[in-house]
């Protein structure tokens, strides 16, 4: 009897030790982590130092990848339109993505409609029916254009320009706030009542509140939107894939096409895996940063 | 219908080799191979019951319709179940290089004229069509050679029809301007005189899809007599140097861009993904430039419009020089060097390639047939060849018989898209937004970086 | 009275803007049901017009034979099956782990968390052929395996997004349940998993229409048409040699029906006025 006591406490407080606990709950990720992705990261970093194409073995070329990627002109300019791209699509789709979803938590009958119109566009993702729209909005005979055209710039083009072309792509982006916005959403419904009311009852007027309470309770979730928005720029494929094609002259060639390029297009896959690992560091670099610097400006309710 | 009743009477009719070939099992079978007619009444259609046999091509919605039918109807012969996946053309090399990666492509799969980049994957056909496993009692050498590979007569597949690349114009909208329809012997100066004229009258550009990299090599290989930009096997180069021809054609391109008279690169980005939003489709551009098995989706497209479309050939830089035309084959059907299948898979391709009944299916869709016998008896068919087709027929039948047109087309070599990549996106999109400043200059960087490109190749081959 | 009246004008100010710009935000939607309904040639060119000439209902009828042997009852079949379990796993795997990682302080936490922020910044094209031969290696090329077990081995996205959930809870509710006589596993089930309403939530509908979008992962491991998602069999209506334009907008119509009616369905939950999750501070 007391054995079996014993024995049931000694696994009650293992099973209960914090590292017990932890690796059980974070076990699918370890598992899929190992299983699926480590060994993926280690041929691509593998291959980075290769002269590899797909269907044939690699043969070990050194730094040589590296090297010609730092003198390659077109991939410096694909980083170049790429960090373009980033800074002016991805505040432009937080900025729009949480005014919206404040606007939207007026209280009125019509709340849920409206949500679901703005939701809308985000459903329809990179499909084929976007990219013949955006062709046409912003097409050399599309309204915008012609609109532009009768204010004297004849001879503008969107999608022939190498200064216009990222224009439209970074609007297209910015329309897909749907998941930006409902996670904004749910942050905000997680803010309690309390602290609106008791701001309230101080006299602090909409300005005041939105700055002491919304911003410092939403500051996770913007960090969190922030990161996952520099992440999904700095990979943008899709709408450079099927919208401009990268074109004109790699206006907008960003990072992920030239790697596709590069790596299916080319069967140069080692060239492509070393250039994958420079946007890694790139982006290693950048969150570091991120991480950093938040810890100045992210407030958690609990805090370790 | 008239379709679906010849298919079941031509069924009906093969029932009895059918019977045959079970008694006497399909062993006999390649004993017998010199009488290997599959149109023929007696054809002994071997039995293929519980095997299964992989197959993949990209294509339209159209091509997956006519060849899911075609599977359909060997199944009925042999009892052979085929597994198929079909894709669009851009995915289709993404699937094609992870099953590639992985040492499990299909059976047989669609091949282009890339085959190069991908040789290790192709199975030589040679001695099946030696042992008649596969017929060519109907297809000329010279409709065989565009499948081969010049360098050591390996057959790389079965050519899925052969086009060309060709003008589509208007003449309608020629008329209009009181210009002169193009002739056999037009000239790229012909060319800029029409398209100036078109453009002062329409107000809109007179052609919005050109395709550049082939306008370019086509230049070169109108040169001079037996001139081309890659050698005919694709291991080096044919161009010497000499940079007169890529400065006269990119000159001129960009000439008549820069006036507007050939759609601007924002428009070619609008109407590049799709033959049918092509301009000409809408009565608003005059000519058009594509492959010649894309007319009939063009034309479709252009009748919703009321618009009647002709073909015409590519201009020429003397109209007493060479043509530059090429007929070729658009793409090929390939049997995997890994498969396990080989034999029944080449069965598979001699009725695909030999089949009247299926090929009144397949109508010619993917190019017109190397099969003599088929070609003939489509022909012969007024509701399989409507006259957007006889057009075609016709045009490839005249290209045909330039000088020069059957066997000037150089395998492509690996770096070849890289190489039509940079001279689009790089040079010519470089020219015009004032990255080079003249066409001797973008003429004399392009041909810089292709040698570049081609060495890096050349080195991937040797470190294997 | 001027209390009232002037709420009243910030109404009206207040819906003709959301209305007004609402348009505009679905103006390419519109776009796209409509031309469903159009012949090709008022879809592109010049003819292009906003309301269809004639309504060409047959793109419809077209459009769900599909190409091959399978109609999209079959697909719609498939997408639904795969969207579903994956959705479920993503929920159950990433609130686990962003459990451990937010709340418990194991051994090895912060590295696992550095990992998991990692697998994001990899640009996903050059892990897509070894993940392949990983899959083929296992035989499960040609099953739904390698498109939705992954799910339940963790979402990066989800498990980051729900860590950030989770540090906003007070701690004060885990030392309670604790001095209560809580486990950290009914901690979790009891006190996390509810409160937690609100990004599960988010995650479900989020994560449905992703797996519903998504093309590249079926294009690779569906092998058999019999097995092909709503995606995939769309862009198979497209390609450079003719593209069948009313079928298709017919098809991605009928295709934004389930995740609008999903979001329709959740929504309720994420907007003000229904507490299910609210914290009281």
């Amino acid at each position: 009897m007391d054995d079996t006591t014993k024995k049931k406490q000694s696994l009650h407080s293992f099973l209960n030790n914090e590292n017990t606990v932890g690796y059980i709950f974070a076990l699918p990720f370890i598992v899929g982590f190992c299983g699926l992705t480590l060994v993926p990261m280690g041929l691509s970093l593998y291959y980075s130092f290769c002269n590899y194409k797909i269907g044939s073995d690699p043969v070990w070329i050194g730094l040589k990848n590296y090297i010609d990627l730092l003198k390659d002109s077109t991939f410096l300019n694909s980083i170049r339109v790429t960090v373009q791209y980033v800074i002016v699509g991805v505040p432009l789709k937080l900025i729009f993505a949480l005014f919206i979803a404040m606007l939207l938590t007026r209280p009125t009958k019509l709340q849920g409609f409206y949500r679901a119109v703005y939701y809308i566009p985000s459903l329809i993702g990179g499909s084929v029916a976007v990219a013949l729209v955006w062709k046409q909005l912003f097409g050399s005979r599309g309204p915008l254009v012609t609109l532009i055209k009768s204010l004297g710039a004849t001879g503008f083009s969107f999608f022939g320009s190498t200064t216009w072309a990222f224009v439209p792509l970074v609007l297209c982006n910015a329309w897909q706030f749907g998941s930006s916005m409902l996670i904004f959403a749910s942050g905000l419904k997680q803010i309690s009542k309390e602290y609106y009311e008791a701001a309230e009852i101080d006299g602090a007027g909409a300005i005041k509140r939105f700055f002491s309470i919304t911003l410092p309770c939403l500051s996770p979730i913007i960090l969190f939107n922030l990161l996952m928005q520099l992440i999904s720029g700095f990979m943008t494929f899709t709408q450079a894939q099927i919208i401009t094609q990268g074109g004109p002259n790699h206006a907008t060639e960003y990072v992920s096409l030239f790697i596709f390029t590069e790596g299916f297009s080319y069967g140069h896959m080692g060239y492509a895996c070393a250039a994958s690992w420079v946007i890694l560091v790139i982006m290693v670099a950048i969150t570091a940063v991120l991480f950093k610097t938040s810890n100045h400006w992210v407030f958690y309710e609990a805090e370790d | 219908m008239m379709r679906k009743i010849s298919r079941r009477d031509f069924l009906r009719g093969s029932a009895a080799a059918l019977a045959g070939t079970m008694a006497f099992g399909a062993t006999v079978m390649a004993e017998e191979s010199a009488a290997n007619d599959v149109n023929a009444e007696d054809y002994a259609w071997p039995d293929y019951s519980g095997e299964t046999l992989s197959f993949m091509w990209w294509g339209s919605d159209t091509r997956h319709e006519i060849t899911i039918e075609v599977i359909e109807m060997y199944k009925e012969l042999t009892g052979l179940d085929i597994e198929y996946e079909y894709y669009d053309g851009t995915n289709y090399w993404t699937v094609f290089q992870a099953k590639m990666a992985s040492n499990s492509l299909t059976d047989v799969f669609q091949m282009g004229n890339n085959w190069t980049t991908y040789y290790d994957t192709v199975q030589p056909l040679n001695s099946y069509i030696e042992d008649g496993t596969i017929d060519t009692s109907a297809i000329s050498d010279t409709m065989l050679s565009t499948t081969t590979n010049p360098e050591n007569g390996d057959v790389t597949g079965i050519s899925n029809g052969t086009n060309t690349r060709c003008f589509a114009y208007n003449p309608a909208i020629f008329d209009e301007c009181g210009v002169a329809y193009p002739t056999e012997t037009w000239t790229w100066d012909d060319f800029a005189a029409a398209c100036r004229t078109i453009t002062e009258v329409t107000g809109n550009p007179a052609i919005t899809t050109l395709e550049y990299q082939t306008v370019v090599f086509t230049v070169v290989t109108q040169w001079k007599e037996g001139y081309n930009f890659y050698s005919m096997d694709g291991s080096e180069f044919d161009f010497d140097g000499d940079l007169e021809p890529l400065v006269y054609i990119i000159d001129l391109l960009d000439t008549l861009m820069k006036e507007g008279c050939i759609g601007d690169w924002g428009i070619y980005n609008e109407v590049s993904s799709n033959i049918e939003s092509d301009w000409i489709a809408y009565g608003d551009a005059a000519m058009c430039m594509l492959s010649s098995n894309q007319f009939s989706a063009l034309s479709t497209a252009a009748a919703e419009s009321g618009i009647e479309l002709e073909l015409a050939t590519i201009p020429r830089v003397y109209s007493d020089g060479q043509s530059g035309m090429v007929v070729r084959s658009s793409q090929q059907l390939t049997i995997y060097s890994g498969s396990e299948k080989k034999d029944i898979a080449a069965n598979f391709l001699n009725f695909w390639v030999n089949s009247i009944e299926a090929n009144k299916i397949l109508n010619c869709e993917r190019g017109v047939s190397i099969n003599s016998d088929v070609l003939t008896a489509l022909q012969a068919d007024e509701e399989l060849t409507d006259e957007t087709t006889a057009k075609i027929y016709a045009f490839i039948d005249m290209v045909g018989g330039f000088e020069n047109a059957a066997n000037s087309s150089p395998a492509e070599p690996a770096a070849n898209e890289e190489i039509c990549d940079v001279l689009k996106e790089e040079y010519l999109q470089g020219l015009y937004s004032g990255k080079y400043s003249s066409a001797e200059e973008t003429a004399e960087a392009f041909w810089e970086e292709a040698q570049e490109i081609f060495a890096t190749y050349q080195d991937t081959e040797d470190a294997e | 009275m001027t209390i009232k009246k002037k709420k009243q004008i910030t109404s009206i100010i207040y819906h003709a803007f959301v209305i007004g710009f609402g348009l505009v935000m679905i103006y390419p939607v519109v776009w796209m049901i409509l031309s469903s309904f159009k012949m090709k040639s008022e879809i592109l060119g010049t003819n292009a017009t906003f309301w269809p000439s004639t309504w060409v209902w047959e793109n419809y009828t077209e459009g769900w034979k599909g190409s091959g042997q399978y109609t999209f009852a079959k697909y719609f079949m498939n997408s639904i099956f795969v969207a579903t379990l994956s959705t479920i796993g993503t929920v159950i795997s990433s609130s686990m782990v962003a459990y451990a990682l937010a709340r418990v302080k194991f051994k090895g936490r912060q590295f696992w968390f550095m990992c998991m922020i990692m697998t994001m910044l990899l640009p996903g094209q050059v892990l897509m052929i070894p993940q392949y031969i990983i899959w083929n290696n296992l035989g499960l090329v040609g099953t739904y395996v390698p498109l939705i077990l992954p799910k339940f081995l963790g979402a990066p996205f989800f498990i980051y997004m729900m860590m950030q959930f989770i540090k906003g809870l007070p701690k004060e509710l885990d030392e309670a349940a604790m001095i209560d006589g809580c486990s950290r596993y009914q901690i979790f089930t009891r006190i996390i998993l509810p409160l937690l309403g609100p990004s599960i939530i988010t995650t479900v509908v989020i994560q449905f229409y992703w797996v519903w979008d998504d093309y590249m992962g079926p294009l690779l491991y569906l092998t058999k048409p019999s097995m092909y998602t709503v995606s995939l069999a769309i862009k198979n209506f497209a390609d450079v040699q003719g593209t069948n334009f009313g079928p298709m907008f017919a098809m991605s119509t009928l295709s934004l029906i389930p995740v609008f009616l999903l979001f329709l369905f959740f929504n309720r939950y994420l907007m003000d006025g229904v507490t299910a999750g609210s914290v009281k501070g």
